[in-house]
């Protein structure tokens, strides 16, 4: 294997002339942002969940616990059954129903929702629950992805993830199916404040 | 205007009806047209395969021939060789008033769009056509806005110059799909350039039009010979035919 | 003799009924694609933007893989550097034997099919499971993928029942996407849950973090990342870009683009590993600095990899990825490797038709640089079909107009003589789906001189 070095030794000049950055200003959305999240989250397949509230999304946690689910709740004031300092290691997670999580931000032209790493005790929480159910402030929602990236400025020494709806396919004659390796669904709670 | 008609060598010697038509079209808008003689090609049966040495010697002498009339414009019927003719007079090693010409060529529709708008009221022609949007034109050389792009459509060429004969109805195969001629591609590649024919023929009988129009007699040479080997019911026309009628 | 494109997709562009169906399939995802991209106000803006953004990058390169690797490092991941395909296998495989490690969940990465990573890693005693699901179909299937994006599109439902049912268990006879999607996700959940390193790709590397992005809809890639304490990532190196805004970009335009989603269900950005694990990152030449010395080859690599202009090619959707000598299909493929194919015949794949460069996210030239390759071969006299002998005499007989004037008038006559059985064999390709076209009486500049250029136009 190569070094830095000679890996960069064996660079040929590349015959692109040197070109400017060009401007990465780009608009705004042109409809109000919470009405095009809620069309877009239901359009890659995710659900706008009844509540938005934090006592509202907590009931709905109890009313999983009480069907005897396995919930992993990483939002404050609501409750979960999977007590998170407890959770050691990624495939602890392998028999939750429910993750609950926080998001940072929502971004409206895809319904997607910006999760932090270090909101979660491991990184798996969101990908290997069953289900995935996010709390998300309405007022964090932006319009663009390009919002989006302005708003978290830097990422440098974190992981996260922009979550779209729920896992899905198409890879069988492009029939599309809902739940693929991820989460089979998502449902994001906007709350109001 | 003063004109040169620029002749490609397939409707020269296979398409002569599409020359004749054009000229008397031009001649019929009051335009002073010649035909200098000593044309051969524009050499893009050689240039598409990337043969551009082997090629130069015919443009440079298709170059020669249209030097020997000054003129406003040169005007051909065939939108693949007024592009190719452009992209390879400007590639090759020719002098410098070869070069010149490059400004000159215009494809019939164009030159009847951009350059010089038909005025006077046209004879109604009481058909359905439906058009073909050939690649080259299209794409390359803009008659259109090709469907890939995110923009509003129009901005046809094509549309706006038939729209301007009474009682015509226009209509179009439901996508720009490439009608599969693609030069030597047709025999190349002969089983894919049949089918995509048939499609785009499929395409076209669609629309419900009795007649297809176009602006490139290579495509329309490919799509004819399908028509005919099927027995459709379409006419293959160039756009010279109906504006001929017309006027 | 190598065999020639046109030989290759013959059985498969013959099957009427079956290539109607693969095409039909791949322009429903030119059809979202297009809904997308007119959906989005500044969507060809966007797309220049993205074409001098990777400009830029392609111009910048050393500065930019330099502040890239520097801003890893100090995130803790550690990067690697793979002057070839054999560097790039050696040093994941090393990795691997390093730690012990024996299972390995890979996401899709059209690198690693570049490199044949994979039986290359096999052959060390170390297993590979594509996670992603149409990956995963042809790794069971033992074939190559048919497409970037989508590589098992050219597989029906029932076919992928019969292998399910085969290798999975799955009923005998049961077909329904569902049903066999929902298998695949148990049997590959067991493989996440016991491997013990991952690998994905990356689709963006963000110079100013020192993080790499990775996009999938099935949430494979982060499955596989973030359950070993081991995870490889591999890249080609002109994957950088220079900023995050730069990665809002790409992430905008990519599902769009290849399959006509707003996004993949996931973008998931990695810029550290979790405590007490590891990331890896290979960055790849491979051959890409060489070709990017070429200025009519260097815009290949602004490719994000959609696959836009492979849905759109019509060559491709009627002759089937498996057609293409190059594990990369259509004109993307042809671009890449088009001068490079065993019987010289891939770069005449394609009409010239330009769909695909109007449709490309980036703007990548991508058939100017198809007609490039056949510059190249004309000029290394590497010419298919037949073209080495008969081309010098085109040229020859159409620089004189007097010998075109004489080959055509006697072309004309046999033509006129002809009968048509005759003809049609003599047609050659020509006549397989077509009549050639009826004999005029006499060339345009003969009536024109019998008229003395004076038509009754006036």
């Amino acid at each position: 294997m190569a070094t830095r070095a000679e890996f960069f030794a064996g660079l040929s000049p590349c015959a692109i002339e040197p070109v400017a950055m060009p401007s990465l200003d780009f608009s705004a959305l042109d409809a109000p942002v919470l009405q095009v999240f809620r069309q877009m989250l239901a359009a890659v397949g995710g659900i706008a969940g009844a509540g938005s509230t934090l006592p509202e999304v907590d009931q709905f946690a109890r009313s999983l616990l009480d069907g005897g689910s396995h919930v992993l709740s990483l939002v404050d004031g609501v409750t979960g059954s999977i007590d998170t300092s407890t959770v050691h290691s990624p495939r602890q997670l392998a028999h939750v129903d429910y993750t609950i999580a926080p998001a940072r931000l929502g971004v409206a032209e895809n319904g997607s929702v910006w999760i932090d790493g270090r909101d979660l005790p491991q990184r798996s929480a969101v990908f290997i629950c069953e289900h995935l159910l996010v709390t998300c402030h309405a007022a964090s929602v932006v319009g663009t992805l390009s919002d989006a990236m302005r708003q978290l400025g830097s990422v440098a020494g974190n992981w996260g993830a922009f979550i779209s709806g729920p896992s899905k396919t198409a890879d069988i004659e492009q029939s599309l199916v809902i739940g693929a390796h991820g989460a089979r669904s998502c449902t994001v709670f906007l709350l109001a404040d | 205007m003063k004109l040169s008609l620029f002749v490609p060598c397939l409707v020269n010697h296979l398409f002569p009806h599409i020359a004749i038509d054009t000229l008397q079209v031009l001649e019929k808008l009051g335009h002073q047209v010649s035909y200098p003689r000593g044309q051969t090609c524009c050499g893009q049966m050689m240039t598409n395969s990337g043969c551009i040495e082997i090629a130069e010697p015919a443009v440079a002498a298709l170059c020669e021939a249209l030097l020997r009339e000054p003129c406003d414009a040169i005007v051909a019927p065939a939108a693949s060789c007024v592009f190719a003719a452009k992209e390879n007079i400007e590639r090759m090693n020719l002098p410098g008033e070869a070069k010149a010409l490059v400004d000159k060529f215009y494809e019939l529709t164009e030159f009847l769009h951009d350059v010089a708008p038909i005025q006077r009221e046209l004879k109604p022609i009481r058909r359905v056509v439906s058009m073909q949007m050939s690649c080259h034109g299209l794409r390359m050389l803009g008659l259109g806005t090709s469907s890939e792009l995110a923009l509003p459509p129009g901005g046809n060429k094509l549309h706006a110059i038939l729209s301007r004969i009474p009682e015509l109805t226009i209509t179009q195969p439901a996508r720009d799909e490439c009608c599969g001629f693609g030069g030597t591609f047709a025999v190349d590649e002969s089983d894919i350039s049949g089918k995509m024919a048939r499609d785009k023929i499929e395409q076209h009988v669609a629309t419900g039009a009795d007649a297809i129009v176009g602006y490139d007699p290579s495509c329309m040479m490919s799509l004819g010979g399908v028509v005919s080997r099927n027995h459709v019911q379409l006419e293959v026309l160039h756009l010279c035919a109906l504006l001929n009628q017309a006027l | 003799m190598a065999i020639t494109h046109a030989k290759n997709a013959a059985s498969f562009v013959n099957n009427e009924a079956r290539v109607n169906w693969h095409s039909a399939a791949l322009l429903a995802l030119r059809d979202k694609r297009d809904l997308q991209a007119k959906s989005v106000d500044e969507w060809e803006r966007m797309r220049e933007a993205a074409s001098q953004m990777k400009l830029h990058v392609l111009s910048h390169l050393p500065a930019l893989l330099e502040e890239f690797s520097a801003r890893c490092e100090s995130n803790g991941i550690i990067v690697h550097w793979a002057r070839t395909a054999m560097e790039h296998n050696a040093i994941v495989a090393d990795i691997l034997q390093q730690r012990g490690r024996k299972k390995l969940v890979k996401s899709k990465s059209m690198l690693t099919e570049e490199c044949h990573l994979v039986p290359y890693l096999e052959e060390r005693g170390i297993e590979c499971i594509e996670t992603d699901l149409g990956e995963r179909i042809l790794q069971l299937r033992g074939d190559p993928p048919s497409h970037i994006v989508v590589p098992a599109i050219h597989l029906k439902k029932e076919e992928i029942g019969e292998l399910f049912h085969e290798r999975l268990g799955t009923e005998d006879g049961a077909s329904d996407p569902t049903y066999l999607t929902q298998a695949a996700r148990e049997s590959l959940r067991d493989d996440f849950l016991t491997a013990d390193a991952a690998m994905t790709g990356v689709n963006m590397a963000i110079a100013s973090e020192g993080a790499f992005v990775v996009c999938t809809n099935e949430g494979n890639a982060d499955m596989g990342a973030h359950l070993p304490d081991l995870h490889i990532a591999v890249m080609g190196m002109e994957k950088i870009v220079p900023d995050t805004a730069s990665a809002a970009l790409l992430m905008r335009m990519l599902a769009r683009s290849a399959v006509g989603q707003p996004s993949t269900s996931y973008n998931s950005i990695f810029a550290a590993p979790r405590p007490g694990t590891e990331i890896h990152l290979v960055i790849v030449d491979n051959g890409r600095s060489r070709r990017m010395s070429d200025r009519r080859h260097a815009e290949i690599y602004k490719c994000i990899r959609c696959g836009a202009c492979i849905n759109t090619c019509p060559v491709y959707r009627r002759s089937g990825g498996h057609s293409y000598d190059y594990f990369i299909p259509g004109p993307i493929g042809l671009a890449i490797s088009g001068d490079n194919s065993e019987a010289n015949s891939e770069a005449w794949a394609c009409t010239l038709c330009g769909s695909c460069s109007a449709i490309c996210p980036v703007k990548v030239p991508l058939y100017q640089t198809i007609a490039y390759h056949r510059e190249q071969l004309a000029h290394h006299k590497h010419l298919p079909y037949g073209k080495n002998t008969y081309m010098p005499l085109v040229g020859m007989v159409m620089k004189s107009p007097r010998r075109m004037a004489l080959a055509m008038w006697l072309a004309r006559l046999g033509m006129r003589l002809s009968p048509k059985p005759l003809l049609h064999r003599l047609g050659g390709g020509w006549t397989k789906s077509r009549d050639l076209p009826p004999p005029p009486r006499e060339s345009f500049e003969a009536w024109y001189r019998k008229h003395g250029g004076v038509s009754d136009g006036h």
